[in-house]
Order: C-alpha cells, then structure tokens, then sequence
C-alpha cells in the first residue's frame, strides 16, 4: 500500500528523473567498463615517441594521463571503484548500525545510555577528519581501507535513527499486539519492527552512498587510498594537480565531473526518496 | 537570570568529561598510526637504535600513563615533544602557529555561507517553487555534490589564471602586510589584527587572498543552511503572527525579516554549529589544495610523513574546537532566547 503510493509520488518527481540517470550512468560505466574503454586502464599504452600527456585525439578520446595512461579507460574503471567504495562503506555502516540502534532503541536503560554516549564522542569529531585517521592508520593503502575509513564514520548516523524509528514504534499499539500474542521480542523487533522503519534507513542509505564516495575521492585524493596504477577518479585528480598552471589543464576536467555528477545522482536520489516516503515533507 | 547561569554551568560541566572522552579516543591513535621512530630515524634504523628511540621519549610507557602526559600537555597546548622533528620544539607551538589561519579561514567561510544561505532560504520561502527557488536549491545541492578540493582547482583555474581577478592565495605576513613595521604583527591572526590596526591595504589584501579558498569552503555548509532556512521559514510564514502582521498593515519585508525570520533563527543557528564539524573537516582539503598554512594541511601532511604525535593533536584540537564551538551555540541561545531563559530546560 505504502509502496504503492510512495511510487506514484516518486514518479512525478523531476528530481527523482534527473538523479536516477545520473546514477544509472554510472552504474552503466562501472558494467560495461571493459567492452567501453579503449585501454588498459593500469599501465602505460602510449607508443614509442608520444610525450605523454597526450592530448585527447581519436586514440585517446580523453587523452593519457603524465604516466602514458589512458584516461578514458580510467574514468571507466574509476567508476567500479567508486560505486564498489560506496556501496561497501554504506553497507559496513548499515551492518554495524542497524542492530547497534535496534537495540539500544528496544532494550533503552543502561545499553541505550552507553551506545549513545559513543556516537555523541563519535559525532564530536569532524567526519573526514576521523575518517582520515582512521586510513592512516589502517597503513597499506588499497580500496579496503577507504571502505573502512568512510564506513566507520557513518555507523553513527545510522544507530540513532534506527533507535529513533525503533524507540517511536515500540510504544505503539501493534506492537503491544504483537507481543500480546506471544510472540517473542527479538521476533517482534526482526520481523514487524525494523521492516517498518525501512523508509527512513533507505533515505539514509542512499545519501550515505554519495557522502561516502565524496569522502572516499577526498582521501584518495590526499594519497591515503589505493596505489597510483588503480583507476580511481580522487587519485587521478591528484596526479593531475601538477598541471594546474600548464595547458594541459583538461587532465583535471573528467575526474572531477564525474565525482560530483555520481555524487549529486545519489543526493538527488535520497532527497526524491524522503519525499515520496514521508508524506510531512512537502516542496 | 540564575537560571541561564546554572543552564550555562551544567552544559560546561557536561563537556568536560565529553572533551576528556575524545582525548581518549584521539590518543587511542597512537597505538595504531605509524611508529613515530620510524619517521625519525629512517626505515632501515636498526631494531638497537629504534628501541633506545622509544626508551628515551618514553613510547614504552604504559598506555594511561602516555594517555595522562597527553591531557596535562594539552590543557598547556604544548601537546609534548615533536619527536619526529627532534629539535626541541613541541608539537603545540607547530599546531598555535597554524591555528589562527584555519580559524580565519573557517570564519570567513561560515559567514559567506550563513549570509548566502539565509537570503537564498529566505527568498526560496517567499516565492515558493519559482525560478529563485529553484535555482537557489539546484545551486546549494550542486555545491554540496561536488568534491572540494576539485572546485578548488577549478575556482583557481577560472579566477586566478584565466580572469586574473583574484591573487593565488598566499597568507603570509610578507604579502598581506608587507609594511606591518619592525616586529610584523603581534599575532598570525593576519585579518583580524589588520582589522584591529584599521590598515586598510592590509585588510584589502586579506580579503583578496581569502576570498578564493573561503568561497570553496563555504559550499559545505550552504547546501544544509539554505535547505534549512527555506523550511523553517515556510513554517513560520504559515503562522497566525504572521497573518495578524500582515492584517494590521506591517509591509511584506518587515513582516519576513522582522517577524518571521528572528523567530526562525534559532533552529538555523542549531545547525549551523553542527556544520562547523563538516565545515572544520572540508578545512583539511581545502587548505592542502591551496597551500594555506594552516592546521588543517599541517595534519595532512603529517599523515604523509608518519608523524603520528603530530596527527593525534591535530586530530584533537580540531574536535575540541568543535565540541566548544558547540558549546558555544548552546550558551548563546539560551542568552539570546527569553523562553529558554527561565526554565533552563531543553
């Protein structure tokens, strides 16, 4: 019912249009990555006798990066790695938050007292800030450790409002219902509790895919990411910082735009979504 | 009025401990960044050398015991030895000397954005779903999506190479106040003492050079102030004050700056103060993009180097600096709002 009509309000939504291309975009990129690119898009392809950067021609619809790399091939690439940070990092927040603010919402007293005193001391740090600690700290810079930076941050956000969504249902008259037919808690929270603090996760999920990989091209961006060879768009930005004042200024175009139109398709995305599924909020 | 001074004091007495706590969870990163004698001495020190290092700076001390030099160092902001550096000086004195840069960066950056976003929240609410509206939205949700150490580049690119209307920002002494007179000035704090100094040409630099990094900064926060304003203020233009303003004749402008924008502010200013956090954040790329020597690429460039010491306390100052910031925000509505005023509750 409920679905029903949250699609009826989401489909005359322009934003909702506009986002869903961004994001199939590049979902579409990250897919077909292999059969689009023109190169390899982790080793140097240009030939004897071209000085790389080579400016885009019909070789390199985009042009080689200063080490001979193509990049068109990489934003291709870049692409996966991206979505793959993204989705990763939200899920890791999702798994850890989920029950963490199921719990502390349901059970409240003491377990709620202490889990909500660790995300006030983890909201009291600036988010990239800690996000980057925790990459330094991690060493060994690869995808997994931006998973686990960006992801890490965003536990907190999710425990508070799924013990929000929780702590607002439990004192309803249906879950009294619930319990008065003997179901158990923990089935009463799994299987007619949390499914109905879905919409507000789902919100919070699909913007916590575009802040994690804005977050994730910042780090990449400051070297704490993957290594240079691996196509990811923060890193190529940082390798053509160096060209900033050199005619060769387009290197940092492509990188770039495709962050902020990925990011943008998944803020457009969760915005739409809060609008259908939360008949309060009005435009 | 006692009972805004016992609000006030239970709200101070409450970040203390939290202040204590993210000391604690900072420090806690020593035991996983790099080790700092590695950073000293080089990657192929010998094991001998390496455990003399960590004997001497007292790194093999029990965890509570670094843990309690680490508080008693900070409340002197001294923040102990930089033993990567090893040459006496302490990491407080690099962290205060890159302070005041950040903090007239963030301000500057705040300002821009509390200023765009209340006039485009504002206009947003009194024409709804027109053209400003739109653009005003679209614009705060394109600034909000796009990386800013890349809007960096571009912002430089367009204004500092191509149009040429704006300087590389460089904030130093020697640029900004080049005739300061012997002794320069008496603090790093280079816009506000030319302020204090009433110098104009300084105070004309300053502003040129910030300009282009506090613009870049500001579209952090702009997105979540305008989207906030416009819903507050369309809840509060809906009210029956306002509809008895306008019926006893009060012209439109007064009734939306005078009446419902004040009444609107304070939910405003609760998230603008939770914005420094986002905004202190975006401080570190932006200023590594543009070679400001503030605290924010002091702690990147600390990462880079494995100084770990150095990245604990900038990682802490910079939360203190938030939770005060915080602090801050509550204290002033309470000052400023009459009805939290008396209870002291909430």
């Amino acid at each position: 019912m409920r679905g029903a009509r949250a699609w009826r309000r989401l489909r005359r939504d322009p934003l909702f249009w506009i986002g869903g291309t961004l994001v199939f975009a590049v979902v579409l990129m990250a897919a077909l990555a292999a059969p689009l690119s023109s190169h390899a898009p982790d080793r140097r392809v240009t030939l004897e006798g071209e000085r790389a950067p080579v400016a885009p021609n019909d070789r390199y619809p985009l042009g080689t990066d200063e080490n001979g790399y193509d990049v068109w091939s990489r934003l291709l690439f870049g692409a996966r790695a991206s979505l793959f940070t993204g989705l990763c990092a939200v899920a890791l927040a999702l798994g850890v938050g989920v029950p963490l603010g199921a719990v502390a919402g349901w059970r409240g007293g003491f377990a709620d007292g202490l889990l909500m005193r660790a995300t006030d001391v983890m909201l009291a740090f600036p988010s990239i800030l800690l996000a980057i600690a925790i990459a330094a700290a991690a060493g060994q810079g690869s995808v997994w450790t931006l998973v686990l930076a960006v992801g890490v941050v965003q536990v907190p956000l999710f425990m508070r409002q799924v013990r929000a969504s929780v702590m607002t249902a439990r004192h309803e008259d249906w879950v009294t219902a619930c319990r008065a037919t003997g179901l158990s808690a923990s089935r009463t929270l799994l299987r007619h509790v949390l499914p109905n603090c879905l919409a507000p996760i789902l919100v919070l999920a699909t913007l916590g895919v575009g802040s994690a990989i804005l977050s994730a091209a910042g780090l990449s961006w400051l070297g704490l990411g993957p290594p240079a060879t691996e196509p990811e768009w923060g890193r190529m930005l940082e390798e053509g910082a160096k060209y900033m004042r050199e005619k060769e200024q387009w290197i940092l175009v492509p990188p770039g735009l495709a962050i902020a139109a990925t990011v943008l398709g998944f803020n457009l995305l969760g915005d739409a979504l809060r609008a259908a599924l939360d008949p309060r909020v009005t435009r | 009025m006692s009972g805004a001074f016992g609000y006030v004091g239970r709200r101070v007495l409450v970040a203390v401990p939290l202040l204590l706590v993210v000391s604690l969870v900072s420090f806690a990163l020593t035991e996983l960044l790099p080790d700092p004698s590695i950073a000293r001495l080089g990657q192929h020190a010998t094991r001998e050398n390496v455990a003399a290092f960590r004997a001497r700076k007292g790194l093999d001390d029990p965890f509570l015991a670094r843990w309690g030099r680490f508080v008693r160092d900070a409340t002197t902001l001294e923040f102990g030895e930089d033993i990567v550096r090893d040459d006496g000086t302490t990491v407080g004195a690099g962290i205060r000397s890159r302070f005041p840069a950040t903090f007239e960066l963030a301000l500057a950056a705040m300002l821009l954005a509390v200023v765009l976003g209340l006039v485009a929240g504002a206009l947003g609410a009194v024409f709804p779903r027109r053209l400003a509206d739109a653009v005003a939205q679209v614009f705060a949700l394109v600034g909000a999506s796009v990386p800013v150490f890349w809007l960096g580049f571009m912002a430089s690119l367009l204004f500092a190479v191509k149009l040429e209307w704006l300087p590389h920002p460089d904030w130093s002494l020697r640029v900004i106040a080049p005739d300061a007179g012997p002794g320069g000035y008496a603090t790093r704090f280079l816009f506000l003492e030319s302020i204090a100094r009433l110098d104009l040409g300084a105070v004309g630099r300053a502003l040129a050079h910030l300009a282009l990094p506090a613009m870049v900064l500001s579209t952090i926060p702009l997105a979540v102030v305008t989207r906030m304003t416009r819903a507050t203020m369309l809840e509060e233009l809906g009210r029956d004050y306002v509809r008895t303003a306008r019926a006893k004749g009060a012209p439109e402008t007064r009734v939306v700056t005078r009446h419902a924008l004040r009444n609107a502010l304070i939910p405003i200013v609760t998230v603008t103060g939770l914005q420094t956090g986002a905004l202190l954040g975006g401080a570190v790329l932006t200023e590594t993009v543009f070679a400001w020597p503030g605290l924010g690429r002091y702690v990147a460039e600390a990462v880079r180097s494995g100084n770990g010491p150095v990245v604990v306390a900038g990682v802490f100052t910079f939360a203190a600096t938030f939770v005060v910031v915080n602090l801050l925000v509550d204290i002033a509505y309470v000052l400023v709002d009459p009805r939290l005023r008396r209870g002291g509750a909430t």
